[in-house]
């Protein structure tokens, strides 16, 4: 009956929004005369036009992203006067007063922004579904730029989220501030997107970091904190989102070769080969334009012979991203992404004294993968006031466990559709609102038959009560259905606030709910491997929590930025893989945890941002209120520093283009206090872990010949040669050394 | 700003110094000979050194002081139970005693009871008083061969006072 109503009552919601949005979209469609804004920003030292700025028009819910000349172009603007920022991290953040659009007329601008500041005022899109300041965003938010990315030898994306404050990674699974443990790679308490769109499998519910666009990224933004009510299921530690570059205006192509090798390791117990172990890779990319019409394909290859016995990876990945420019206000843009991979699997070792040889039974095994994406995302600016997008996403995988006595494998397909709305009634109001459908199915041994159908409605009011004073009010509603399961539903509510005491000062709070529900996997999982069974339980609930956080962002002086925040996160029946008998698993319901915590962050650019200092230090209390014991998997400090140094002979305004670059990034995390104790059972020496102190260094070269730019670089990872496990019997990588070189032409 | 700095170096300093993880060292491998050593006779009167001896070589040494300078120099070519730094095996009158020798992997051609009724370098008081031999001529010296983590039983020699076996001197 409840579901009848909940039905009802979503049915009811959809079609009160539809008319709303109809409405809206005829309230629009009026002609009306717009004048448009062009211009050029530049590097005020030395002329050169910078790529990538973003400029917003205060007051309104449109702007634009320099291209790769420096060149922007912002139409549908009311006659009026206003005032236009210009941001990009790096540079000051410059803002252009009464700048006077008239009707049917062409305003130009040249912005000139002076390098060596840190940002306040960066603009990011992840923590309410539109452009916004950094300063606004009522919640933590952890922003990664391309430079720091490409300055490391990065593979797979999950490679550079664990540089980000208060996220680690478990192998590849990924927890904001603690909220992942480690549950044999199903589920995710983060959810992943690429451009604002999901991005996880239909089966395990999982992000594959290696399906994702590494070369293309422009930016990672990681929003803190349940977020469910804004992006639904799977939010429950926050929103990772991975955005990519804006495609040229000119044709070009790419080339990125790199090769290396592991070092041996330190103890002659461990050497379990007499030969040196390989990693190499390329991508080349070319991009090219026809007319309102832009394209880039790119095709690359990984292998990496491993640095322990069976773990060998071969992929090939092929990404192309087009975009069809209607007019400056009506885009669409369509991504395809395939990759197929052939990977060694590695469960754990044999024991400490063989720490790089598996047990005997998983030597062969393999996971074969084919994975497809296709996104579509098409954006209609209507007015300076109202926008909406329209974004959609296939995602099908397909893999085969190669193993000599058992054959799993897995065919998903998830799909998702969403409409978003950005209106702005009033300079008072923001309203964003969406409608969401999403579904998948799964054909596999181990999971069943299966298929599963989610819809959503959320909305959105950010009030600025003053210029320095505003809230956010939202949340959403979603129905989640699955063959064999209760439909769930999930109402989750979100509060935020910021206060600016001065425009250095801003101060933040926000209180939100989150929930994950069920993935496939963890509902229908009947496997045995290694001599552990796991059987189904199709009466899992979903994973809940309410978040809580303050925080507040003080720019000390121009180039240094310091964060604070602490938080605190409620979760009820949190799905953790629990042994029912010795050699018999299942997932349950069975965690309520409290994680309370502190973040603070100091963000420092020297020399006109020739140096940058960054640092990140999260302390984690993680109680596991149903055992009250600390959570499993969680380490309780996580101190990251990156120290990055350019180095430009000459002088900046001779127009040099030989540049060098070092990089240093140590990142130290406590040993986790508990892990699970079935591991004993079956893992030899499972207790074996240690703290983990990792320090990465890089050098860059790149200069001109014969007007074709040449970057050269060398990587070492790990250079320590410290010797640590993140997974239970698990050697993490020793120490390796990369040599890279790309080229544009 | 100057103690961040300060607190990450010494964190990088110390990660330095520990490597992480290593293989659990490898337990502790001992190796030699274990028996009884069996007394007949008259017992010396005053006996004031009284240990077991394990050579590599079988040769007739010039005199005992070749012995005990190839003994105290530290030479592996002959082993003392127990050693020199430790008190000597009992010196009061027993029947028999179980003696458990650890020895470094090796070929053993000379296992011997040696007694002496002066000090430790006395030379002159030194005597082989038993010698392990074969089951016919137990004056013969019968090699032994210890292998890395193994012990071998039985080595089990008579010191019969009143039928000493020849020293091995000139």
């Amino acid at each position: 009956m409840i579901i009848y109503h909940l039905n009802l009552f979503t049915k009811i919601t959809l079609k009160i929004s539809l008319i709303f949005y109809v409405l809206v979209l005829l309230n629009f469609a009026h002609a009306q005369q717009y004048g448009l804004i062009r211009g050029t920003v530049m590097n005020k030292e030395n002329g050169q036009p910078l790529p990538a700025v973003n400029i917003m028009i205060k007051g309104t819910l449109i702007g634009a992203s320099t291209d790769n000349k420096g060149r922007f172009l912002i139409s549908k603007i009311k006659p009026g006067n206003y005032t236009l920022i210009a941001s990009i991290v790096g540079f000051k953040k410059e803002e252009l007063k009464n700048v006077l659009v008239e009707s049917g007329k062409e305003t130009y601008l040249e912005v000139r922004l002076e390098p060596g500041a840190v940002q306040i005022g960066q603009i990011i899109v992840t923590a309410g579904k539109h452009e916004q300041t950094f300063s606004d965003v009522p919640a933590s938010i952890s922003v990664v730029q391309a430079r720091e990315i490409y300055s490391r030898n990065i593979v797979n994306v999950d490679d550079a989220l664990r540089y980000i404050g208060g996220v680690n990674l478990i192998e590849s699974q990924i927890s904001i501030r603690g909220s992942s443990g480690y549950s044999k790679g199903v589920g995710s308490r983060a959810l992943v997107l690429v451009d604002g769109i999901p991005l996880i499998t239909g089966d395990t519910g999982e992000p594959i970091y290696e399906s994702m666009p590494v070369n293309f990224i422009e930016r990672i933004e990681v929003l803190k904190g349940a977020s469910s009510a804004l992006y639904g299921s799977g939010a429950l530690g926050g929103v990772i989102n991975i955005i990519t570059k804006d495609l040229p205006d000119f044709s070009s192509s790419w080339l990125k070769l790199y090769g290396g090798f592991y070092d041996k390791p330190t103890y002659k117990q461990w050497q379990w080969t007499n030969s040196t172990q390989f990693l190499n890779g390329f991508a080349l990319t070319h991009s090219r334009k026809f007319g309102f019409f832009k394209t880039l394909i790119s095709l690359s290859r990984i292998e990496d012979t491993g640095y322990r016995k069976n773990s060998r990876i071969q992929r090939w990945n092929i990404f192309s991203k087009s975009l069809v420019e209607f007019n400056p206000s009506q885009k669409l843009s369509i991504s395809l992404n395939y990759l197929d991979q052939r990977r060694n699997n590695f469960l754990y070792w044999k024991s400490l004294d063989s720490a790089l040889v598996p047990t005997d039974d998983q030597l062969g095994d393999m996971v074969i993968s084919k994975r497809f994406s296709t996104n579509a995302m098409f954006k209609n600016i209507v007015t300076d006031k109202f926008i909406y997008l329209i974004k959609g996403i296939w995602y099908h995988t397909n893999w085969r466990n190669n193993v000599e006595f058992s054959y799993d494998h897995s065919i998903s397909n998830y799909v998702d559709l969403e409409f978003q709305f950005n209106y702005q009634p009033s300079l008072k109001h923001i309203l964003t609102s969406g409608i969401e459908l999403s579904a998948n199915s799964v054909k596999s041994n181990i999971f069943g038959n299966r298929s599963g159908f989610n819809s959503a409605i959320y909305f959105q009011d950010e009030y600025k009560f003053y210029d320095n004073f505003k809230s956010t009010i939202g949340m959403r509603i979603d129905i989640a259905r699955m063959q064999l399961m209760k439909t769930l539903a999930q109402f989750n509510p979100k509060l935020g606030i910021s206060y600016s005491i001065w425009e250095d000062l801003n101060f933040r709070f926000s209180a939100g709910r989150a929930f994950r529900a069920p993935t496939v996997s963890e509902a229908f999982t009947s496997t045995t491997a290694s001599g552990i069974s796991v059987i189904p339980n199709p009466n899992l609930k979903s994973e809940k929590s309410w978040c809580y956080e303050i925080g507040s962002n003080y720019k000390i002086s121009d180039n240094i930025l310091f964060d604070a925040a602490i938080f605190q996160s409620d979760y009820e029946n949190l799905i953790e893989p629990k042994f029912v008998s010795t050699f018999t698993g299942q997932f349950q319901n069975i965690t309520k945890a409290r994680i309370r915590g502190l973040e603070i962050s100091l963000n420092s650019t020297w020399f006109k941002d020739l140096a940058n200092f960054n640092l990140s230090y999260t302390y984690l209390n993680p109680k596991d209120l149903t055992e009250n014991q600390s959570l499993k998997f969680r380490s309780k400090h996580l101190l990251y520093t990156n120290l990055l140094l350019r180095f430009i002979p000459f002088t900046r305004t001779s127009g040099s283009t030989r540049q060098y670059q070092l990089g240093i990034d140590f990142r130290y995390l406590s040993k986790i206090d508990r892990i699970d104790e079935q591991f004993k059972l079956y893992i030899k020496d499972s207790e074996e872990r240690v703290p983990i102190y990792l320090l990465d260094m890089n050098f860059s070269y790149e200069d001109k010949y014969f007007d074709v730019p040449i970057k050269f670089s060398f990587h070492i990872n790990n250079l320590l040669n410290y010797y640590y496990v993140e997974l239970v019997g698990n050697l993490a990588p020793l120490r390796h050394f990369v040599f890279r070189v790309e080229t544009a032409f | 700003m100057r103690k961040v700095l300060c607190l990450i170096f010494a964190l990088l300093i110390f990660s330095g110094c520990d490597k992480g993880l290593s293989p659990p060292l490898p337990e502790k491998v001992d190796q030699g000979i274990n028996g009884i050593i069996y007394y007949q006779g008259n017992y010396p009167d005053s006996l004031r050194e009284h240990r077991l001896i394990a050579a590599k070589m079988y040769r007739k040494y010039r005199s005992i002081n070749e012995i005990l300078n190839l003994i105290l120099s530290g030479s592996d070519s002959i082993q003392v139970y127990p050693p020199i730094t430790s008190p000597p095996l009992p010196l009061a009158k027993i029947d028999s005693l179980e003696y458990k020798f650890s020895l470094p992997p090796a070929t053993y051609k000379y296992i011997a009871v040696v007694q002496s009724t002066g000090d430790l370098i006395d030379s002159t008081k030194w005597k082989v008083v038993g010698v392990y031999g074969t089951y016919n001529e137990i004056f013969q010296p019968y090699e032994v061969t210890v292998k890395l983590g193994e012990y071998i039983e039985n080595i089990n020699i008579i010191v019969n006072y009143d039928n000493l076996p020849p020293q091995p001197f000139y």
